[in-house]
């Protein structure tokens, strides 16, 4: 389904950094895949290059076989509208359309009939319990109920890849919770592929695989046992290990 | 929601960000069709105009089209700017680079139609008032009564129509999208510091001060040459002093962390600094175009005193006679009877005197000089009221014509003081003093003693000179009229004050007038930049004082920064413009050897007050936006 091989990213500017060398990372169809790392890692540099959003500097993406970033720009447009979808961080919902309108804006973009648009739109809307919100404009909805519309936006037109970054950042511990449930569904049901950056050990639980990122280089991954509990642990023990955000626990385990 | 209506809805629900394309469109075209009523009202085309003028007209028509085309891609582009994350956003979710521009090629034509129609709306509303203007600059003798202005509408429809598309077409340039992360970034990233190199800066100051050097410097027909290359070097010099000289200081500053790091600098300087690229480009166009408006003005507001009041300051009488060369006595009596019978007939009521004029060779140096009785002069100066001349037994006046035009031969009262005259009986004179009166036309010549006058000899040559002047009070219009039948049917040689003024200001009229027009689109559009220049950063500013009222901001101090902030952005431009331009009118009256102080004063004073009620405004309500926000 996704392929990278030898991925490195350099910024340049008045001093080079060299945000990534040499990811090889390799995502199943239908995998749901979680990226931990400390800040600064290069995790969103990582996903950027996923999404065709910046372009890497050596080394190549395969999506579904193809690289998108060879693609001609309609053929990119295209490629986007039907294999990605992408949540951001900060929602980045277009404040002029009402909820409705934003989720249905990427079937809009395909030339969708309307009537399906709307009932693909009440559909999802219903599973992530938004339903009663559609009309409001974005800026009268709460930071959780815009991740939802997040969300619903990224997989209203069904993408074979979806992108997280960090999407229950902003969230409540039970808001998080229906966020990671919902993804799980729709990874689940719509064998749709999922990977997520984030930095709460509960939400990267919810993965089949989570990939540790340390100083632009691969650290290590593990794959989710049985029980989501003992995952939940492994993943703190990881962290812990490699000194970042996960601190907090280190004291007591090692 | 079909992708069209996401357009519209974008619009629709968007107002405020396409509120200012869209006033700044309309404004454009609004200028553009005042300016084709009055240059279509059919007074024009019946042929009573003269050819000259109807060619300065479509000139202008010409320049505020460009000009109008600069001015809407500026805007749209600015206004584009500000949408970036939008395009980013859009572009993620799978938005083709050909729907993108569809659904901004569509917005364009939306706005470009109903700013089209409202343009021209409101220059209907205005038309009338914008002809009762023209009529009173202009000196037509028909009245510009109002008409509907079929033609112009037709004309401005299509201009228009033709530009928004081609602009429309035009945005695929602008939209020409480098990496979407930099798109959704947008906001967030700096357009980058011009770099500032100590030796650009000492460069800008070095053009700037040449430039105006030689602008105070040369004088005369000198100021023609040199007007391009100072032109030339000057706007390099104002481009450099804002990309290089500006940030340098501002560079300085930042580094400075006494000053940087007091109170609310750092907010203000960051925030220049950030937008150094931005700002150094509007403040460098609005500062030229500003100091084209002032200039043009300025000028033509000066050749219109000089014109006039040149005209009437030197000369005191209401009718001139001057015969031709070979004209003897007796066409001279017979011109000046049919004269006097012409302004009998027309109930002009005026004094007569005559003068025969007297030219000696005094010597070989000066050649021919005419000499004056005093008795002869003192006659025509009671006419007016001026001071008589007494000179002594042996003394010779140098009379100089006042208000010192740029016709007078420069130095001839010089020569005149230098010569030494013989007399009869072989004694030898130096002329006494220089005195300046207007009370002969003549440009030099002396006064003498009635008694020397007849040790003179024969004089070489011999002309005559009548004058009249008219009572006070009485109607201009009878003067013009009786002195437009003089120069008629004297051929020339008769010369009426208040005609030729009538006359000049007939034909300067329309330039009058478009220049002034010309120059106010220039200093409004000048204004509009800086709006524009303001409120493209409105959101994220808005967003950023969000940010830090909530870390503790109070209101005086918000108001402190976002004062200085407007300030700057609206009042360094100006200035440079005001000093350009004050440099400019200087070397024009230099040029003209005629003070142009109170006329440079009074339009550089206007708009620099114009522009302080518009910081005013635009200051008001750029506060409450950000503070609606923010508080
Ligand atoms: N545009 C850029 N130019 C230069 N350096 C950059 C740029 N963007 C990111 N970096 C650098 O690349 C590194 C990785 O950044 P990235 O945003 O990928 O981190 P991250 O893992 O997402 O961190 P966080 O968990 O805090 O979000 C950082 O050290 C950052 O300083
Ligand atoms: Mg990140």
């Amino acid at each position: 389904m996704l392929k990278l091989t030898k991925v490195s990213k350099v910024y340049e500017g008045k001093v080079a950094y060299r945000a990534l060398t040499d990811i090889n990372v390799e995502i199943e169809k239908g995998e749901f895949v979680a990226i931990m790392g400390p800040s600064g890692s290069g995790k969103t540099t990582l996903l950027n290059i996923i999404s065709t959003n910046d372009a890497p500097t050596t080394g190549e993406v395969v999506i579904d076989g193809e690289n998108p970033h060879k693609l001609k720009k309609n053929a990119l447009a295209k490629f986007r509208r039907n294999e990605l979808g992408f949540i951001f961080q900060d929602f980045n919902l277009l404040h002029t359309l009402t909820v409705e309108e934003n989720i249905v804006l990427p079937l809009t973009l395909d030339g969708t009939p309307v009537k399906e648009m709307k009932e693909k739109a009440q559909k999802i809307a219903d599973t992530l319990g938004i339903s009663s919100i559609m009309h409001k404009r974005t800026y009268e909805i709460s930071g959780g109920q815009a991740q939802r519309v997040a969300i619903a936006r990224a997989m209203i037109h069904e993408p074979r890849l979806l992108l997280a970054d960090e999407p229950t950042g902003n969230l409540d511990s039970k808001a998080a919770k229906d966020v990671m449930n919902m993804l799980v569904s729709i990874n689940e049901t719509e064998k749709t592929s999922l990977l997520m950056v984030t930095h709460d050990p509960q939400a990267a639980s919810y993965a089949n695989r989570v990939i540790f990122i340390r100083d632009g280089k691969l650290h290590s991954e593990i794959h989710r046992g049985e029980s989501r509990q003992a995952f939940f642990h492994k993943i703190i023990d990881m962290l812990s290990l490699m000194g970042g955000d996960g601190n907090d626990f280190s004291s007591i385990r090692v | 929601m079909t992708f069209r209506q996401f357009a519209f809805n974008n619009v629709l629900r968007n107002k405020r960000l396409y509120v200012a394309y869209f006033l700044s469109s309309m404004f454009t075209v609004m200028v553009f069709f005042t300016f084709a009523i009055f240059a279509f009202h059919p007074t024009f085309s019946d042929g009573s105009v003269n050819q000259n003028a109807l060619l300065g007209m479509a000139v202008a028509g010409g320049i505020i089209y460009v000009f109008s085309f600069f001015f809407v891609l500026y805007s749209m582009s600015s206004f584009l700017q500000s949408r970036k994350k939008e395009f980013g956003l859009l572009m993620m979710l799978g938005a083709s680079n050909r729907q993108i521009r569809l659904m901004v090629f569509l917005e364009n034509i939306l706005i470009g139609f109903f700013a089209t129609i409202g343009g021209i709306l409101i220059g209907l509303v205005f038309a009338k008032a914008i002809l009762l203007v023209a009529e009173n600059v202009l000196i037509i003798s028909e009245s510009l009564d109002f008409y509907f202005p079929t033609f112009a509408i037709v004309v401005t429809f299509s201009s228009f129509f033709v530009l928004f598309f081609c602009i429309s077409i035009f945005v695929s340039f602008i939209l020409r999208t480098n990496k979407l992360i930099d798109l959704i970034r947008g906001d967030k990233q700096s357009k980058g510091e011009p770099k500032a190199s100590i030796t650009l800066s000492i460069l800008a100051a070095l053009l700037i001060i040449a430039g105006y050097g030689t602008a105070l410097y040369v004088q005369g027909v000198q100021v023609v040459f040199a007007m391009i290359p100072v032109i030339l070097v000057v706007t390099l010099g104002t481009y450099l002093l804002f990309t290089q000289l500006s940030v340098y200081v501002i560079h300085r500053l930042k580094n400075n962390k006494t000053v940087f790091w007091r109170k609310t600098n750092m907010l203000l300087f960051s925030d220049l600094s950030f937008r150094m690229k931005d700002n150094a480009r509007t403040f460098f166009m609005v500062a030229i175009i500003s100091t084209v408006a002032f200039s043009a003005i300025g000028a033509l507001y000066g050749f219109h005193s000089l014109i006039t009041k040149g005209g009437k300051d030197s000369d005191l009488y209401t009718y001139q006679y001057i015969p031709w060369l070979e004209d003897r006595e007796e066409v001279v009596k017979e011109d000046v009877r049919k004269m006097n019978a012409i302004l009998q007939e027309d109930k002009v009521e005026t004094k007569m005197e005559a003068l025969e004029l007297t030219y000696f060779e005094p010597t070989e140096e000066v050649g021919e000089a005419l000499i004056v009785r005093a008795s002869d002069y003192n006659r025509f100066a009671s006419l007016n009221k001026e001071n008589e001349l007494n000179p002594g037994e042996h003394e010779f006046i140098v009379v100089k014509q006042n208000g010192v035009g740029m016709m007078q031969g420069l130095g001839a009262s010089e020569d005149l003081m230098e010569a030494t005259i013989e007399l009869d009986n072989g004694q030898e004179v130096k002329p006494s003093n220089v005195i300046e009166s207007a009370v002969l036309p003549n440009d030099s010549y002396y006064v003498v003693n009635d008694n020397i006058y007849e040790q003179l000899g024969s004089p070489v040559r011999t002309d005559w000179s009548v004058v009249w002047k008219a009572k006070e009070g009485q109607p201009d219009q009878k003067l013009i009229e009786a002195g437009r039948k003089l120069t008629e049917q004297l051929e020339d040689k008769a010369y009426s004050v208040d005609y030729q003024l009538y006359e000049i200001n007939k034909m300067y009229g329309p330039i009058l007038f478009i220049g002034l027009f010309i120059g106010i689109v220039f200093f409004v559009s000048a204004g509009s930049f800086l709006y524009f220049r303001l409120f493209t950063d409105l959101e994220e500013e808005k967003r950023k004082f969000r940010s830090i009222a909530k870390i503790g901001l109070t209101q005086t101090e918000l108001n402190k920064v976002i004062n200085r902030q407007v300030a700057i952005l609206f009042f360094s431009p100006i200035v440079v413009a005001l000093i350009h331009g004050s440099v400019a009118l200087t070397a024009l009256s230099h040029m003209f050897h005629y003070d142009l102080t109170i006329e440079s004063t009074f339009v550089l004073g206007s708009f620099a007050l114009i522009q302080v009620i518009y910081f005013f405004i635009v200051r008001f309500f750029y506060v409450k936006q950000v503070k609606r926000r923010v508080f």
